[in-house]
């Protein structure tokens, strides 16, 4: 499998007469996106915005983020866009990289009325810019309303507004179509009986992406599937990188916390980071996705798929990473334990949970388990902490009282702070 | 050239010179420029610092009368105008550490100047004072003394000239017990790669979360008679009354609430909701009794398999909750309980 991003960079985005990339800039007809995305029956229509790095506005209610990416077969997002067999992973794609579609969602991603609605939020500009990647790309943003008769707070409306900013990112990066990109890079692992030739010495490395267990039946994570329960699968990097897998929704009438997006999973921050070590460090067997469990026994058997599979492949290293929230904790620590064992040695990347105290401050962090041979943890920050974002000149996002002031988030609500996946250089230390 | 930093001493009987526990009800007392354990403070400090003063007290004089003996210590210390106070180290001393620390914790709250102690991690006075106070970490003797003077002076002028502290590791000190957040040099995956790499080299690794700890709870004795059994409902499952009246947090709890079961043969959807945001509550929103099973109660109670309900249902929210507050709720409800003559609960989490 060889994968070939050819990335544009952009440096500028705007509104025009026709949706074309010219020396850096993005230009978007914008009712030719909009009427595209209209064909969706449960809109009344949608609304695009454009963020831009460095202005005082403010994304609100962000539901996802989705990096422009089109495969130059036209087959993106097999199983969402099209149900057409398309292998992804291999072959050219082209990368409107510094840009991202930002789906806003009607209810805030917090349908209770009891809810703050201003949900999970991006700053262009101050504090919150700083703390996430999506503060320096253009962003487009896609705002879709219900049609008539269509409850906003239901799994098909948020799933069509999830396909309708795929739409977006796929319409907007075949603007690329036919020209040469800034740069090109080129991702490939050779087949499993013949990765390890010459790196006979190396650690031997999987890696474990836990996901969340599906809230929305029908709601499109894996090829268009959702997953409650996987068999043991391997998937090579380049799937992720390439359109197979998007990030779910968590809860259907609550936040979904801010830890994760699709973008991030576009741009895998431990599988670039796996390939950049691949043949100096060690050497990258593959992925094994993994979906957090409830039930003690569910836990514990769907680690035993993953670690079966894990020694298979002759594995003896694992990275690991989980789905978001406190309980999947439970799911990697065992494929850790289990491991140790059986000759694995695995490293956890977690972020924290940590209570805080009346004081202000944090004490006691959020781990739920108590086992040594789970003990070689990355952390990537305590997600709970409070930060003050100062107001802005505009916003983005459907009606919320009061959302352009001083807006009080805990960095879970800020989109790419990378509680998960771990593309950040932020860490919890104890003073 | 900066001014000499002015340092006052603390030290007892044993460290000022005096003698050993035949001194050790000398009362508080103060001795111009450096002497005993000041001496070897002087040494470290070069021509950086001055030892003003020691401050000698003996520890059974400040094992038994603390508050007085601090109040009197630092009175000692005004007049000298001191930049930092070095106390002890007091090592495996138990009476000397706390001294110490409460000493250091006086002298930043009333002479508003740093103070830098050092104590051995057995000893009392690290639990006590180390959230508040700089507490270098020692052996339980006086073993590698000029190593450690090195430590707490250094940590000591760095807090005088308000430069950036260290990690506790970096600069040996207790932690404080603070989580902050703080950027790295390297990214997540690139640190999870090398902790990799070092535990295939066969290196120590320094874990960037600490595990849990549990505290272990005897369980209560099994209910002899059920039948005679008054019980009650409890969880943590975020249950409130629509409107949420009591305001329950919906994360991060810092009560319970009660919900008046005593005229009630169902909970009903869009009556009662779940607040809260660590699981999905659609089907708790839609049947609240599946969250707390009043129906099946009050089958079982008219079936007399249970004496009685307890009338009142008690709620709170379990998620992101401290510890601190857990202990509190967790207190207050099992009071509660026992004021409403409860003999068994049934307890639902989430």
């Amino acid at each position: 499998m060889r994968l070939t991003l050819r990335k544009f960079k952009v440096n500028q985005v705007n509104f025009g007469t026709k949706t074309e990339f010219r020396n850096g800039a993005l230009w978007i007809n914008r009712e030719e996106l909009t009427s595209l995305l209209e064909e969706e029956k449960r809109f009344e229509k949608v609304d695009i915005q454009l963020a831009r790095p460095g202005e005082s506005v403010r994304i609100f209610q962000v539901a996802d983020i989705i990096e422009p990416r089109a495969r130059l077969d036209g087959g993106d997002f097999p199983g969402i866009l099209n149900k057409t067999v398309t292998i992804v992973g291999n072959g050219s794609t082209d990368v409107l990289s510094g840009s991202a579609v930002v789906l806003v969602d009607q209810c805030g991603n917090n349908c209770g009325a009891m809810h703050d609605c201003a949900g999970n939020v991006i700053d262009m500009s101050g504090p919150g810019a700083e703390v996430s990647p999506y503060g320096r790309t253009h962003n487009i943003c896609v705002i879709p309303y219900a049609a008539a008769g269509v409850d906003p707070t239901t799994p098909e409306f948020k799933i069509a507004s999830k396909v309708a900013a795929i739409k977006a990112a796929v319409y907007l990066a075949q603007a690329c179509r036919g020209l040469e990109p800034d740069e090109e890079e080129v991702y490939e692992l050779p087949p499993l009986s013949e990765v390890t030739k010459d790196m006979e010495d190396l650690p031997r490395v999987v890696y474990v992406f836990n996901f969340y267990r599906y809230f929305f039946k029908n709601e499109p994570i894996i090829y268009g599937q959702a997953f409650s329960w996987l068999p043991s699968v391997l998937m090579h990097p380049n799937e992720f990188l390439d359109g197979a897998v998007v990030n779910s929704y968590l809860n259907a009438n609550l936040s979904s916390p801010a830890s994760m997006d699709t973008y991030e999973i576009q741009n895998h921050p431990v599988i670039l980071e796996l390939y950049r070590r691949h043949g100096k460090d060690i050497c990258f067997l593959g992925v094994i996705p993994t979906v957090a469990q409830v039930e003690e026994f569910a836990v514990d058997s769907q680690t035993n798929l993953a670690i079966k599979l894990a020694l298979t492949l002759g594995a003896n290293g694992a990275i690991l990473t989980k789905a978001p929230g406190g309980s999947p904790q439970m799911d990697v620590a065992n494929f850790a334990k289990k491991g140790h064992e059986l000759g694995i040695k695995s490293v956890l990347i977690l972020d924290d949970i940590a209570a805080r105290s009346p004081d202000g401050k944090y004490r006691v962090n959020g781990i739920l388990f108590s086992d040594e041979r789970a003990g070689a943890i990355v952390n990537t920050s305590n997600i709970n902490e409070q930060i003050i974002l100062p107001p802005v000149g505009r916003t983005i996002g459907h009606l919320a009282p009061g959302a352009d002031g001083e807006l009080m988030r805990l960095r879970s609500a800020i989109m790419g702070q990378s509680g998960q996946l771990g593309n950040t250089y932020m860490v919890e230390v104890e003073y | 050239m900066l001014k000499p930093l002015r340092v006052v001493q603390y030290v007892n009987q044993f460290f000022g010179q005096l003698g050993g526990e035949e001194k050790a009800f000398v009362e508080p007392h103060v001795k111009e420029g450096p002497v005993g354990l000041g001496l070897a403070t002087q040494k470290e400090l070069g021509d950086g610092g001055q030892v003003v003063a020691t401050v000698i007290c003996g520890d059974n004089y400040v094992g038994e009368h603390l508050e007085e003996a601090i109040d009197i210590m630092i009175e000692l210390m005004r007049p000298y105008k001191p930049d930092l106070v070095i106390a002890g180290p007091a090592f495996n001393a138990g009476r000397y550490g706390m001294a110490a620390g409460a000493l250091c914790q006086a002298v930043q709250e009333r002479l508003g100047i740093p103070a830098v102690t050092g104590m051995y991690n057995e000893n009392p006075g690290v639990g006590l004072y180390r959230e508040k106070v700089y507490i270098i970490e020692t052996g339980s003797t006086s073993k590698n003394l000029p190593e450690i003077i090195h430590r707490m002076a250094k940590l000591g002028i760095k807090l005088v000239n308000k430069e950036r502290v260290g990690k506790p590791r970096e600069e040996g000190y207790f932690s404080h017990g603070f989580l902050v957040n703080e950027l790295s040099d390297k990214k997540a995956p690139e640190r999870a790669v090398d902790m990799l790499l070092a535990q295939f080299r066969g290196e120590p690794i320094e874990p960037e979360l600490k595990l849990a700890t549990f505290d272990q709870v005897k369980p209560a004795p099994a209910v002899k008679k059920l039948n005679e059994a008054n019980i009650a409902l409890v969880t943590d499952g975020g249950l409130v009354p629509q409107g949420n009246p009591d305001k329950l947090e919906w994360m991060a709890a810092t009560k319970y609430v009660t919900i008046d079961i005593s005229e009630r043969d169902h909970l009903k959807g869009g009556e009662f909701y779940a607040n809260h945001t660590g699981y999905d509550t659609s089907e708790v929103n839609d049947d609240p009794m599946r969250l707390v099973p009043l129906d099946v109660l009050r089958e079982l109670e008219a079936r007399g398999v249970v004496r009685k309900l307890n009338p009142t249902l008690y709620s709170t929210t379990g998620v992101a909750t401290t510890i601190e507050y857990s202990q509190k709720i967790g207190s207050a409800l099992a009071e509660r309980l026992k004021a409403d003559g409860v003999d068994a609960v049934i307890l639902t989490s989430t």
